[in-house]
């Protein structure tokens, strides 16, 4: 009986391992598929009120397809990933796992590459059903496929990592709900950084200004991952901001999951 | 403070030195110890049975043992390193008190998850598969949802899980825990073919026929200490030896005029008795040959662990 494991996992075996197993556990979820028909809803919403103007249908159209994307990629990162861990204390499905020659944070790392793997298919397949409208229906409607729209809908993958991390990151220290609570509200106030910073400017109290200031330089700005108008006219994007914006993705996504990964030690089995 | 296996187990497989265990719960996170002192020694190839009420501390310490949670004061060694290691960790296979799997795996699909993160490689991982299922005699069920097992299937494969790395000690929480007594004994003589394959199991349970049937070693644990403790033979051996005489051909009034009988009862087909001394046996039945009354049976009544739990019984030091 001498064990011929190991002493410790491959990281990359362990993460591969939790992340196919979580994937499989999420495509079997009623909720991801709901998310998807509400996305594709929102496509054919598009082309019904593109009918009904004589003023840039175009532009409807571009809109309501990416926001169909945004939205439902946000609300699986955000729904899916705050019950990722809370999940796995409840059903006691996490005792075995940590049982095994693992760290906490392998697993962690592993529940995050599930649900990106789900946000990934879902993501290729609104993209391919929307290029492939855009196709099909004509009327103009194929000129707006140009390389800025995949820019955009990429930056959209992007930010569902960043949201899918930071429900899990809060996840690691509190119930679901207030993880959906957290990440929805940093979200939200992420988006409007620009906002935030012209508000301090409007301020004009040193005590405000600062304080909002710095809430502008430390939450997470999401518009880093919004191309705005610049998709809707197919104006060009340097690849510079293409690339600052993966790596501000990419920083956040490690600095969540490592934070996650502390704190979730520190949760009693 | 009390230890089991100190005698003749220098190189204890398990060894849980003065462990303390507090958590905190309320709003006001108020600190509530749970485990006091433990002490423990659990010898290499025995079966101990790990006896204690529900909320006794059983899962708290095992949790311990598996390097799920660290003690607040002690230590916990598996195998000489501290329990919460990876080398630790790599030589136990642990099934938890209601193995809740993720049921949208197959039987084979939840071996391979476990396999990959034991750090099994792929090839080992699928040569010991079928060998696991085999052993717990789930061959037929491997490509079956875990969803549709039965309770007593998941509790095999809860056990083939934990085998398939081949660690030399087996922690199971509550193995028999809602079986049916076909699967009591199925898990039973399951564990008893493991443990003659060399293997150190260690099980909890508050069923106490199924520890007295299969281990060598007890603990008793209540209210988070370990009351007792000690080879199963040094329980059995102790306590008052009593002697059941079943007769006929005698009436119960009749009978009561012997001094020697204490609790009678009557059956269909005669009365059964019971002599507290075993001196007064011998007395007892020439008293009964006497009255002409007819002896069915005589049988001894050994203590059972029952007659230990709950009260304390006697510490093992």
């Amino acid at each position: 009986m001498s064990p011929s494991v190991s002493v410790r996992a491959r990281w990359h075996s362990v993460a591969r391992a939790v992340g196919w197993v979580t994937f499989l556990e999420i495509v079997r979820d009623k909720v991801l598929y709901n998310i998807v028909v509400f996305a594709l809803l929102l496509f054919g919403l598009g082309f019904l009120g593109s009918t009904m103007t004589y003023n840039a249908p175009q532009r409807i159209v571009m809109d309501f397809g990416i926001s169909s994307v945004m939205l439902s990629s946000a609300m699986i990162a955000i729904l899916t990933g705050a019950g990722l861990l809370g999940r796995e204390f409840e059903r006691r499905t996490i005792y075995v796992a940590l049982s095994r020659p693992i760290t906490r944070a392998q697993f962690v790392f592993g529940k995050f590459l599930g649900l990106a793997g789900v946000l990934s298919v879902n993501w290729l397949l609104l993209t391919a059903v929307f290029s492939w409208i855009l196709v099909t229906v004509g009327n103009g409607f194929e000129d707006l496929l140009h390389p800025t729209l995949f820019a955009g809908l990429c930056l959209i993958l992007l930010q569902s990592f960043v949201l899918a991390s930071m429900a899990i990151f809060f996840a690691s220290f509190s119930t679901a709900s207030l993880a959906v609570t957290f990440t929805f509200g940093l979200f939200l106030i992420g988006n409007n950084i620009s906002e935030l910073r012209a508000l301090a400017v409007k301020s004009g109290l040193g005590g405000v200004q600062w304080g909002l200031n710095f809430l502008a330089a430390t939450l997470p700005n999401f518009e880093h991952f919004n191309l705005g108008t610049k998709i809707s006219y197919g104006l060009p994007v340097s690849w510079q901001f293409l690339a600052g914006s993966s790596g501000y993705a990419v920083l956040l996504i490690a600095l969540f999951l490592s934070l996650a990964g502390v704190l979730i030690r520190a949760r009693e089995v | 403070m009390s230890s089991i296996g100190t005698d003749g187990t220098s190189d204890p497989i398990i060894e849980v030195i003065e462990v303390d265990q507090c958590f905190r719960t309320g709003f006001w996170l108020s600190r509530v110890q749970i485990l006091h002192k433990i002490a423990l020694k659990v010898p290499r190839k025995s079966i101990t049975g790990f006896l204690g009420a529900n909320g006794a501390g059983k899962t708290t310490l095992i949790n311990l043992i598996v390097g799920l949670r660290r003690p607040t004061c002690g230590t916990v060694r598996v195998c000489g390193y501290e329990a919460t290691t990876p080398e630790a960790r790599s030589r136990l296979g642990y099934l938890p008190e209601r193995p809740y799997f993720y049921d949208h795996l197959t039987g084979e699909g939840l071996l391979n998850y476990f396999g990959t993160l034991a750090g099994m490689r792929k090839q080992e991982i699928r040569t010991r598969i079928p060998e696991v299922l085999t052993q717990v005699g789930m061959e037929h069920a491997r490509r079956l949802e875990l969803r549709r097992y039965s309770k007593g299937m998941l509790q095999r494969i809860g056990i083939a899980q934990a085998l398939l790395h081949d660690p030399e000690l087996l922690i199971l929480d509550e193995p028999m825990s809602g079986l049916d007594p076909t699967g009591r004994k199925e898990i039973r003589e399951l564990i008893l073919r493991l443990a003659a394959e060399g293997r150190t199991i260690f099980f909890s349970s508050h069923v106490i026929p199924d520890v007295e049937a299969i281990c060598d070693q007890v603990a008793l644990i209540e209210k988070g200490k370990l009351v007792n403790c000690g080879p199963i033979g040094q329980f059995l051996a102790r306590g008052p030896l009593q002697t059941e005489i079943a007769f006929s051909n005698l009436e119960v009034a009749k009978a009561k005029e012997i001094l020697e009988l204490t609790t009678m009862r009557e059956i269909p087909d005669g009365v059964r008795a019971v002599v507290s001394s075993q001196d007064s046996v011998h007395s007892a039945l020439e008293q009964l040959i006497a009255k002409k009354a007819r002896i069915l049976w005589v049988t001894p009544i050994r203590p059972s662990l029952e007659d230990f739990f709950g009260k304390g019984g006697p510490h093992v030091a």
